[in-house]
């Protein structure tokens, strides 16, 4: 029982791995929370974003009772906005840049075994936010092989994956192209009166209507 | 190691008797080619070999610059450094995926050497899942859904995009933590 309201997907399983695509502003980051919140016991967020402060904040509005312990993060933002070094933790581990992406996966395969090995709270969920910031710094192909073997890793342990990314600065092939590596996809948009709405494609046997959240 | 054939080993070491034994528990499974130093070794190179043990000691050269050699023609075979004691810093530099330390029991051998063809056949199914998944992804781009779900050809790429992604996914499930690394190593 979280804060805010969750966001129930019926459509949605908790071994899926789905990618969440959308304008800027349409509540992507929030949805993905609440996803990972809603079907999840326990996290692991990868991000290029947000400091890894943020996103324990962040991820507490939807799930507040949850121990520290069981949530990893990968930051690789707070590198280039620090002077000083950066101390890392069990748990929260550091990356020069989005630009790293060998980096983010040597740290993410140290939390999966973690994650694998001791916890056991429950259901594990993989967040990325944003797959966005990875395509700023490199090139397509990189990010595929990277989320083939990121994806991979999540579907091998049958953990839940969220991704996010831009549907708007990202080019309209490099999008086709990376939704190979996901079940489903969660278009999110805006609607002329400012709500906030998303719609399933790919995990049932047609597109669902546009819903509010 | 395409077409079904027997993976091929090459094994770069100058102690016969390690050789014999090295060549000894890899055949049958496999083809295996015995080098006994940097020069011959690099005479044998070539695309078809899948593994390369190489004794970081050679006669002529150090092992270490037959390791780049390899590099630097372009082949990206998986390569295990064989050494006497264990790496030190000066190595840890090079690009290698494993190392065996001396004395190598027969069964940390046939381990390395299956890791190594796993992440082999791992790079050539990753590079066919990427070929493939740009060419559905013009069409994507392209066309509507009506139109795709009418192409065969659509149809059929997808199919065998699938068929390798699965493929890819029942390797990675084998995988240790050092293969994700090295995995992760090679973007």
């Amino acid at each position: 029982m979280g804060i805010v309201d969750e966001v129930r997907i019926e459509e949605v399983s908790t071994d899926d791995a789905l990618l969440i695509s959308g304008p800027p502003m349409t509540g992507k980051y929030e949805l993905m929370l609440q996803l990972l919140s809603g079907n999840c016991d326990q996290f692991i967020i990868i991000s290029t974003k947000n400091q890894a402060s943020r996103i324990r904040e962040d991820l507490r509005k939807y799930t507040s009772e949850i121990p520290d312990e069981y949530i990893g993060i990968i930051d690789s933002v707070s590198h280039r906005e620090s002077m000083s070094d950066l101390d890392e933790t069990k748990n929260t581990k550091y990356v020069s840049s989005p630009q790293n992406m060998t980096g983010i996966g040597v740290k993410f395969t140290d939390l999966y075994s973690r994650f694998t090995e001791e916890l056991n709270r429950g259901q594990t969920g993989v967040g990325l936010h944003s797959i966005s910031q990875l395509l700023m710094y490199s090139n397509i192909k990189t990010v595929y092989q990277f989320l083939q073997v990121l994806t991979g890793q999540i579907r091998s342990a049958e953990w839940m994956g969220v991704a996010v990314v831009e549907s708007e600065v990202t080019d309209n092939e490099n999008l086709q192209l990376l939704q190979h590596h996901f079940d489903g996809i969660i278009e999110t948009r805006e609607n002329a009166d400012g709500i906030r709405q998303y719609r399933v494609r790919g995990l049932t046997a047609s597109t669902t209507n546009w819903r509010e959240f | 190691m395409e077409g079904g054939n027997h993976p091929t080993i090459l094994v770069v070491e100058d102690e016969t008797e390690l050789v014999e034994t090295f060549a000894r528990w890899l055949r049958p499974e496999y083809k295996v080619i015995t080098t006994r130093s940097a020069d011959e070794a690099l005479t044998e190179i070539n695309d078809d070999i899948d593994v390369v043990l190489l004794d970081r000691r050679l006669p002529d050269r150090p092992g270490g610059e037959v390791l780049r050699e390899i590099r630097d023609r372009g082949y990206d075979c998986r390569i295990a450094m064989i050494t006497a004691v264990d790496p030190d810093i000066d190595i840890l530099d090079m690009d290698f995926d494993d190392y065996i330390v001396k004395p190598v029991p027969k069964e940390e051998l046939t381990n390395i050497v299956n890791r190594l063809l796993r992440l082999a056949e791992y790079d050539v199914r990753v590079k066919r899942s990427y070929g493939l998944a740009s060419k559905l992804a013009v069409l994507e781009a392209e066309k509507s859904g009506q139109e795709l779900e009418k192409s065969e050809e659509y149809q059929a790429k997808r199919k065998e995009l699938l068929s390798i992604n699965e493929d890819i996914l029942d390797l990675l499930s084998e995988f240790d933590s050092g293969s994700f690394e090295v995995a992760y190593r090679d973007l």
